[in-house]
């Protein structure tokens, strides 16, 4: 009811407005706003492309295909396959928690999921080196037992699921607290158990708002340079991520190369737009 | 199933739902539970699903303490104002869930969901998604999933609230005889006094978390226990009692007020008619006495061609039936 009356006035509302606006008004609004986007965005990712080529194509592929920037790309993808699933499963479990449940505690979780989102990447990164590093009692004694946190990939893997942890969370709260209780209450006193509802009500309930969230971790997760650049030790070919290699290419002057492997980047980017779009569609459709 | 619920309270913060209330309801029986937005009727419907622990109380079905049994293992069916079916599935998946988490056999379940959604009459909409249902027919789906898995106890929350009034009209008489097949033991929550006295046996009127009254429409409608409940049940007019020491009031209905020209023995009195109101089975009269003070008095096609009353008529009142309740009550 409450949507349809919101719809209504919207649908109301917005021809008016329209018309009231003069035609150049109009005009300025839409160039400020279309120059904005031009400067900020479109012309970066020109410019990336423009130089990734500027050697040609031939030096671009070998770019690409490089020992080292294949391995940052093996890199990037495990932490990602280490992440986001981990993320997913904590995002869905908080999420659920905090969705459809009242408890104890509840208002420190919510906020504990937005710490992330508050603090620098870098932060994420030193404080795991506080805590697990070489120098800590934690780390010293792994590091005797021949296990690297720090300077290795599962340093980067709990930098990255410290930056991305509440990416999952979010979405789902969100859908969870909008689809409400009623169906769940419905399923279990229809006489399914906690874990019968989790699976067959509120996961399918979610499922589209869950995948949103996926999508947006895993982007995030294969972008992240912060917070790994500072766990990571940099050792190329085996410490680097697509990130960081970009870094490293551009410190050493190879400009084109810097840049060409930045592409990838970007392509994972249009790749996780075409997929949010798409997402954010179905989520429209179902709901 | 009879069950009884006793003693049962149950505060949210400060703000307390139930008072020790204590209700029996026998086997087969359809009992509405009546009153206002906030009067804890949700609170006691939640309470007897097991959604919700009371503070203190107990619930027992057919003798046997459930007060701590969970909602899952209690065998009861709820359906929502909102319908809560389950988007992601069909009709048939919708009724056939009670089923499938009880794990019966694809045998058992496949005819008593299409025996169901013959008895709802939807047998046409198995395959359909509850997306393309009227809210009529979802309220339908809703109640075939809550009968499926045969429950002791159904329980509905307001079932009618989002449908429109024809809709309503229908789903209601319908849930009647569906009541009267099955004698499946029925709470139903209402805010609406047609709802409860066109479908229940009994009615229990509930206010800020007590039972005012309980018993069959006919008689709480006829002798409300309270003033609260005599307001709640429809117009009442507020008339002095003579002869009285201390000054008193009794109620009377619309329909319990007669209109005469000429004056009558004590207890009528004069009144001046406001207005008149003629569309409908019963005429109603607006009258004023005493300078400012109003009634509505309702009259029948024949009387009011005989008194031919105008605005502005000087006529006299005399109440058939006036009730007097002692203290409190009031709103």
């Amino acid at each position: 009811m409450q949507s349809s009356e919101l719809t209504e006035s919207l649908a109301l509302t917005t021809p008016r407005t329209r018309r009231a606006q003069p035609w150049f008004a109009r005009f300025a609004l839409t160039s400020i706003a279309l120059g904005f986007v031009g400067i900020v965005i479109v012309l970066p990712v020109v410019a990336v492309f423009a130089k990734a080529l500027n050697d040609g194509v031939f030096a671009y592929f070998r770019a690409v295909v490089e020992a080292d920037a294949l391995s940052a790309l093996r890199l990037s993808l495990w932490i990602a396959l280490l992440v986001v699933p981990a993320n997913t499963v904590f995002g869905l479990a908080a999420g659920w928690a905090i969705g459809k449940f009242e408890f104890r505690g509840k208002m420190l979780l919510t906020s504990l999921i937005e710490v992330p989102f508050a603090v620098s990447p870098v932060i994420s990164g030193m404080v795991f080196i506080l805590a697990v590093g070489p120098r800590s009692v934690l780390g010293g004694r792994l590091l005797e037992l021949g296990i690297r946190i720090i300077f290795a990939w599962p340093g980067m893997a709990l930098a990255t699921a410290f930056v991305t942890f509440g990416y999952v969370a979010r979405h789902v709260i969100t859908v969870m607290e909008a689809s409400g209780r009623d169906k769940e209450e419905a399923a279990i006193v229809l006489g399914a158990s906690g874990w019968q509802t989790f699976w067959r009500v509120s996961l399918p309930g979610i499922r589209w708002g869950l995948l949103y969230g996926v999508i947006l971790c895993n982007a995030r997760a294969m972008g992240e340079f912060g917070g790994v650049s500072v766990v990571s030790g940099h050792v190329r070919g085996v410490t680097n991520t697509l990130p960081l290699h970009v870094e490293t290419l551009y410190d050493d002057y190879r400009f084109s190369a810097a840049f060409a492997v930045a592409s990838l980047l970007v392509f994972l980017a249009v790749v996780t737009l075409v997929a949010k779009v798409l997402v954010e569609r179905k989520i429209k459709v179902s709901s | 199933m009879t069950f009884e619920v006793r003693d049962l309270s149950k505060r949210f913060g400060t703000y307390t739902a139930l008072q020790s209330v204590s209700l029996r309801i026998a086997r087969g029986e359809l009992v509405a539970l009546l009153g206002p937005s906030g009067c804890g009727k949700t609170t006691l419907l939640r309470i007897l699903a097991g959604l919700e622990m009371a503070d203190a109380g107990t619930v027992t079905f057919d003798g046997v303490d459930v007060t701590h049994t969970p909602a899952a293992a209690r065998g009861v069916g709820l359906v929502f104002q909102h319908y809560a079916l389950f988007e992601h599935m069909t009709v048939f998946e919708n009724v056939a869930f009670g089923l499938r988490v009880r794990g019966q056999p694809k045998s058992k379940i496949v005819p008593r969901v299409k025996d169901l959604l013959a008895r709802v009459r939807l047998e046409g909409y198995a395959d359909r998604a509850p997306s393309q249902l009227s809210g009529g027919q979802r309220q339908r789906v809703a109640l075939a999933r809550a009968l499926a898995a045969e429950p002791q106890v159904l329980l509905l929350d307001e079932p009618f609230g989002a449908l429109d009034a024809r809709v309503r009209h229908e789903l209601r008489s319908w849930l009647r005889r569906l009541h009267d097949e099955t004698h499946v033991t029925t709470v139903l929550v209402t805010h609406d006094r047609e709802d409860a006295f066109d479908l229940a046996d009994r009615v229990a009127i509930m206010n800020e978390g007590r039972l005012e009254q309980v018993g069959p429409p006919g008689d709480v409608f006829r002798r409300p226990a309270t003033e609260w409940v005599m307001r709640f049940l429809g117009h009442v007019n507020e008339v002095p009692l003579q002869g009285v020491a201390a000054p008193a009031v009794g109620y009377a209905r619309p329909h319990e007020l007669e209109i005469s020209r000429s004056p009558s023995e004590p207890p009528a009195f004069g009144a001046r008619v406001r207005r008149v109101q003629a569309a409908g089975a019963l005429i109603r009269v607006e009258l004023e006495f005493d300078g400012n003070r109003s009634l509505v008095a309702e009259v029948d096609e024949g009387r009011f061609e005989e008194l031919a009353l105008r605005n502005g008529d000087a006529v006299f009142v005399s109440p058939r039936q006036l009730r007097v309740f002692d203290g409190g009550g009031g709103i």
